[in-house]
């Protein structure tokens, strides 16, 4: 057959780019997570710098785990979690939700928006974390009312009182090298402690 | 002349296969049967895959009351509340062709599939488990700060002021990190209170998990234990005896169906599956179970930095 020169290379056949077949996709080196919701308790509070902030649980979506049936339908887990004062967090609080899913070995990784997977050479570290933007979000859920403002009874018996004994326990080893900044440190916590709780009410 | 090994490569391999296996490394300790751990039972022919564990308040925890002579006593009601554990189906597939098997020499066949179910149950019950142990709600530790014996002792007293079992009854899973950051803590400690490595030539007798106790309590590393606060912490754990429970399930085999396996002392069954027109053979396990918090005051999760 005759061929014409000048025309498009190839006689006009255009490249595509390729799609990666399921078999080459990129994935993390991360074993998959299940998806999940985190979850406010009115025990689980925390002091951050000079601030009491809540200390969220997370509530995985995994079957057979805290009452998640076999169909992944969680009416019982949710039930177990309310009648023990838990409060699930919806993905919704903040526009862009607070989960991220990678893919990952196995399914996906499934994290909050605030870390970054990490991994050289195939081996997984510890990811990097948005500490700042996470106490943000603290911050946030306590100030929308998404989780009620600490009871400073519950803090004075929680926190508080754990730091005291923590105290304590220090200054029967202060003799100890080394123990004496640390008893200061816990001391200045232990004050930072009382003034947020102070200011809780 | 001398003959060189160049000069019967015909009659030579460029490698062979040693005899002696080296598995990848990987943590494969498990709480899989811990005496540390509430056994609900097993949902087999009961009608349900949610056990339910009456927990009532009985044993003492109604006391008597003085009351005067000749006067009437009134009745006092029982509190009972409960917990719930459902199990689910936990599967792992292998494909095993038969080229696969008669090319084998070092062990990596069908039967080696078949036993490898064992570990990967075992693990992922420690996965399901480590995944529940991380929301009790006492807890301790500070948030991005090294775990410290000052962190164990406030999980301790937290479980002793909760009127917890003692120390004989609890057991304490942590990150590999919050282990090694506690040791480091406890290097600068002397006296009365030391850690213990020899107990029983536990570390020589034992696997990966068991790093030792400390004040009588076991200490158990798991690499599984799960992240807290965005990534910045994990969530490792100290509970008594009580404080989880967890059931399984065990299905009966099918007659006429593919060959079954039940691998003993364990409630996993692995089922076979010929797939004649591939050439291959389908290793199918299956581990029904599920794991729940039982009594939230027997324990305390432990948050310290990753």
């Amino acid at each position: 057959m005759a061929h014409t020169f000048g025309e498009a290379p190839n006689g006009g056949i255009q490249p595509t780019t390729p799609v990666r077949p399921a078999a080459m996709a990129e994935r993390l080196p991360h074993a998959a997570t299940p998806l999940f919701f985190l979850k406010f308790h009115p025990l689980r509070w925390q002091l951050i710098g000079d601030e009491l902030l809540p200390l969220l649980g997370t509530f995985r979506v995994d079957l057979g785990v805290g009452g998640v049936d076999k169909t992944g339908n969680t009416d019982e887990a949710d039930l177990m979690d309310s009648k023990t004062g838990w409060i699930r967090i919806p993905w919704e609080v903040i526009p862009d939700s607070y989960i991220r899913s990678w893919p990952a070995q196995g399914g996906m990784y499934n994290c909050t928006k605030w870390e970054t997977p990490q991994h050289v050479g195939g081996r997984v570290l510890a990811s990097k974390v948005d500490e700042a933007g996470y106490h943000d979000f603290l911050r946030m859920l306590v100030r929308e009312g998404y989780v009620p403002k600490p009871d400073p009874a519950v803090i004075d018996q929680t926190l508080v009182e754990t730091q005291r004994k923590r105290i304590q326990n220090l200054v029967g080893e202060s003799h100890k090298p080394g123990v004496q900044p640390i008893l200061e440190r816990e001391e200045k916590r232990l004050a930072a402690m009382e003034r947020a709780n102070g200011a809780a009410v | 002349m001398a003959i060189k090994y160049t000069d019967v490569s015909a009659a030579r391999l460029s490698e062979v296969l040693s005899a002696d296996m080296q598995l990848a490394l990987a943590d494969r300790f498990s709480l899989w049967g811990s005496p540390a751990i509430h056994y609900a039972g097993d949902a087999g022919a009961r009608g349900s895959t949610t056990i339910k564990v009456p927990i009532p308040s009985l044993n003492g925890v109604n006391r008597m009351a003085a009351i005067a002579e000749n006067a009437s006593t009134a009745a006092t009601a029982l509190t009972l509340t409960s917990a719930t554990v459902t199990i689910a189906r936990q599967a792992l597939q292998r494909d095993a062709t038969d080229l696969l098997n008669l090319t084998d020499s070092v062990g990596i066949n069908t039967q080696a599939f078949i036993t490898d179910m064992v570990g990967a149950a075992a693990m992922r019950f420690q996965e399901m488990l480590v995944n529940i142990t991380d929301g009790f709600t006492a807890t301790v530790g500070t948030t991005t700060v090294d775990m410290s014996v000052d962190d164990w002792f406030s999980a301790d007293f937290t479980l002793t002021q909760a009127s917890a079992p003692g120390a004989a009854a609890r057991i304490a899973c942590l990150y590999p990190v919050q282990v090694t950051d506690l040791r480091n803590s406890i290097r600068a400690e002397a006296g009365a209170f030391q850690y213990r490595t020899d107990v029983m030539g536990w570390l020589e007798a034992a696997g990966q998990g068991p790093q030792g106790s400390f004040l009588g309590v076991p200490i158990l590393s798991s690499s599984l234990v799960p992240t807290a606060n965005a990534g910045a912490d994990s969530a490792g754990a100290m509970w008594a005896y009580g404080a989880v429970t967890y059931a399984d399930g065990t299905p009966s085999a099918v007659r006429g169906a593919g060959d079954v396996v039940f691998p003993a002392g364990s409630k996993l069954y692995v089922e076979l599956e010929r797939d004649a027109g591939g050439a291959l053979t389908k290793i199918v396990g299956n581990y029904f179970v599920g794991v729940s918090i039982l009594q939230q005051g027997l324990g305390v999760s432990i948050i310290t930095d990753r």
